[in-house]
């Protein structure tokens, strides 16, 4: 089943008096379950096709539709729902609120809804997840009393909390030493079978590419290789 | 709950900052709600020490013009005056009766000064008994014949100790020198801070012998009311029934003259306020209130008032400069997080709760801190006894100075320092609220 649908999208941005193309007419459809990745060189246009994806940046031309609904048609309430509903967030630098502890940094995506789980659920579910990504320890710790790995692995149990349909990771390992890299995208490659999770994830290193069953390979904005390694 | 939660722990990500912030908050609201307290208590004390001296919240004066055309002072005519009273017998608690010598020239020895002195029916007056604040001898004989009651400072400056006895040289209610011998019962603290007053006190009876009045006959009548806030009505409902049968002058009315004279009758004395022009037939009434006594007081109040709020506007708006500098730097620091929070599904409104709820609070911890500070001083400066020759001295409650703090002003004043929060930071907040999130996440910070 595809849950995202990318039909010529363009993506410009201006600079200074000029305008630059940063995506350059991409189609391509994710099927439900996927773990791909967008691999590129920098400024190949991985994170603006990521954004766009996220309903967190618009395209200058084009549809992305998710679940069929093009998401250039919501409103900023609509869109703010299907990002909290359908999608979850892996951010290169963590992006990990410093005031909240781990337990209170995963439940926070539980907490933005219309109907919160009640906290019973809440702290079963959290406990779960934080086991599953090895932080059960971490508990009551902060941000900064982690290490990037592990960092990481709070932004991912917070990504999947609300159970979302999709995951997007803007290149997940960049900040980590290749190791933790390699167990990070092993850790996200294990929710996306336990889970059925479909997770997209932008990457320039070509060692960690082939883990995907979806490659999608740009450069300078447009696609250059779309193939599915796996069956 | 969670925006509440993350309002809160941002506050202490820059201690220092947030303590500048608070600090700031909480002086305003400390010298408002202190200045308040200050002149909240000042006129209770002046309300209070004016009640028990003149021995009552509305005063009743008669005059008379005697047959030679003379004018005395005395309530002759009783029965105008007691169906008057029947008309406000529910609002009075107390009736004092007191006749008095306006400067009487008291002797002991080769020494002399002036004093005022009151004629008291000691039996009925308990409440200025009470007030009376005792610095040497006692009230315990009071009621005997001659027994006077002087300030400390008479009695320093001639010398004088309970027991021993003094010349009172006097004007009689119709201009007669007349002297008569008292002995000094009690020496007081606290009646010296009336110092336009210098007050003294004898048993009436004794006094009128001495002024040439009966036994029976007073000057003053003075209405002890159940509610001081009743004092106009009561007031209103004398003079409407006085003046279909006696003529009456009122404190409103004099003011509205300009002449100034009931406050004159009553701190000056005298016959001076009431005009001698015309002779008139029976009892002339003049009927004066607290409220008309403390009206130089009360504008005094409100224009202390009227500084420290806006002392408080100029100290806040400084502060709330301060505030949406702050919030504008808060904007650039957190622009990343707050991209991070909407790209998982925080609404714009949340955001912009996040910096409001921030700055509350930050105002409201400023405020109790400051409301705790206020109430300190004030406990504090509250303990501490003062000379009876202060210049405060106008304002001392046995010796002390009296804070009232009414939890409505200091709801006032944290109300009104929210308000001028939320107004301040509601730019940044909203400014923070219509980022871009792809904007905000590409951020530095």
């Amino acid at each position: 089943m595809t849950v995202i649908s990318l039909k010529d999208v363009h993506k410009n941005y201006p600079l200074g008096k000029t305008e630059v193309h940063a995506v350059k007419g991409v189609s391509f459809d994710i099927e439900s379950g996927d773990f791909i990745s967008i691999a590129g060189p920098s400024g190949s246009g991985k994170s603006t096709i990521l954004n766009m994806i996220g309903c967190i940046d618009t395209p200058s031309e084009g549809i992305v539709t998710i679940n069929d609904t093009n998401t250039s048609d919501l409103k900023d309430k609509e869109i703010t729902n299907l990002r909290h509903d359908v999608l979850g967030f892996i951010f290169q630098n963590f992006n990990l609120i410093p005031v909240l502890n781990v337990f209170e940094n995963i439940e926070f995506p539980m907490l933005l809804g219309k109907n919160p789980a009640p906290k019973d659920e809440r702290e079963e579910w959290i406990s779960h997840l934080m086991e599953e990504v090895g932080l059960g320890e971490w508990k009551t710790h902060k941000p900064n009393e982690l290490s990037g790995g592990q960092r990481q692995r709070v932004a991912i149990a917070r990504a999947l909390v609300t159970k979302p349909q999709i995951v997007l990771a803007d290149e997940p390992t960049a900040n980590l030493d290749s190791e933790t890299g390699a167990s990070i995208i092993e850790l996200m490659k294990k929710m996306n079978k336990e889970y059925g999770t479909t997770f997209i994830f932008s990457t320039h290193d070509q060692t960690i590419v082939d883990i995907a069953d979806h490659v999608i390979q740009l450069k300078d904005g447009n696609i250059i290789e779309n193939r599915r390694t796996q069956a | 709950m969670n925006i509440s939660k993350i309002s809160m722990r941002n506050i202490t990500r820059q201690k220092k900052r947030s303590f500048l912030l608070g600090g700031a908050i909480a002086f305003g609201i400390f010298i408002i709600i202190t200045i308040g307290s200050f002149t909240a208590g000042m006129t209770e004390t002046l309300k209070e020490n004016f009640t028990s001296i003149m021995g009552g919240h509305i005063y009743i004066l008669g005059t008379e013009t005697l047959e030679s055309g003379r004018i005395v002072q005395v309530i002759g005519d009783t029965e105008d005056l007691e169906r008057a009273i029947d008309t406000v017998d529910d609002l009075v608690e107390e009736y004092h009766v007191r006749s008095q010598v306006r400067i009487g020239e008291i002797i002991y020895g080769s020494k002399s000064t002036t004093l005022q002195v009151s004629g008291i029916d000691w039996k009925k007056e308990q409440l200025l008994k009470d007030t009376l604040s005792i610095a040497e001898g006692s009230l315990d004989n009071i009621e005997t014949a001659g027994s006077l009651v002087i300030p400390e400072k008479i009695a320093e400056k001639l010398g004088v100790i309970p027991g021993e006895s003094v010349l009172i040289r006097m004007d009689t209610v119709t201009g007669q020198k007349n002297v008569g011998e008292f002995t000094v019962a009690a020496i007081i603290q606290e009646q010296d801070s009336f110092s336009f007053i210098s007050a003294g006190y004898t048993g009436m009876d004794y006094l009128n012998e001495l002024i040439g009045l009966e036994p029976d006959e007073y000057q003053y009548l003075n209405l002890h009311l159940e509610d001081i806030e009743k004092m106009d009505i009561a007031a209103e409902r004398l003079v409407t029934e006085l003046e279909k049968t006696s003529l009456v002058e009122t404190g409103e009315e004099d003011e509205e003259e300009g002449k100034d004279r009931s406050h004159g009758m009553m701190l000056r004395g005298g016959m001076s306020g009431i005009s001698a022009d015309e002779p008139w037939e029976g009892t002339k009434f003049s009927i004066t209130t607290l409220n008309d006594i403390m009206e130089p007081v009360l504008q005094l109040v409100n224009i202390l008032n009227i500084v420290s709020l806006a002392l408080f506007v100029i100290l806040m708006i400084i502060t709330m400069v301060g505030l949406i500098n702050t919030f504008r730097m808060v904007l650039i620091e957190r622009t990343k997080e707050i991209g991070t929070m909407r790209a998982i599904g925080m609404h714009r409104g949340s955001i912009r709760s996040i910096f409001l709820l921030e700055a509350l609070y930050l105002a409201l911890f400023g405020a109790v801190a400051g409301i705790l500070l206020s109430f300190s001083t004030t406990i504090i400066t509250g303990l501490i006894r003062f000379t009876s020759d202060s210049p405060l001295g106008l304002f001392l409650h046995n010796g002390r100075l009296q804070f009232i703090t009414s939890p409505g002003s200091v709801i006032k004043v944290v109300v009104m320092l929210s308000i001028m929060t939320l107004v301040a930071v509601y730019l940044p907040a909203r400014k923070a609220a219509k980022l871009k999130v792809v904007d905000a996440l590409r951020a530095q910070y």
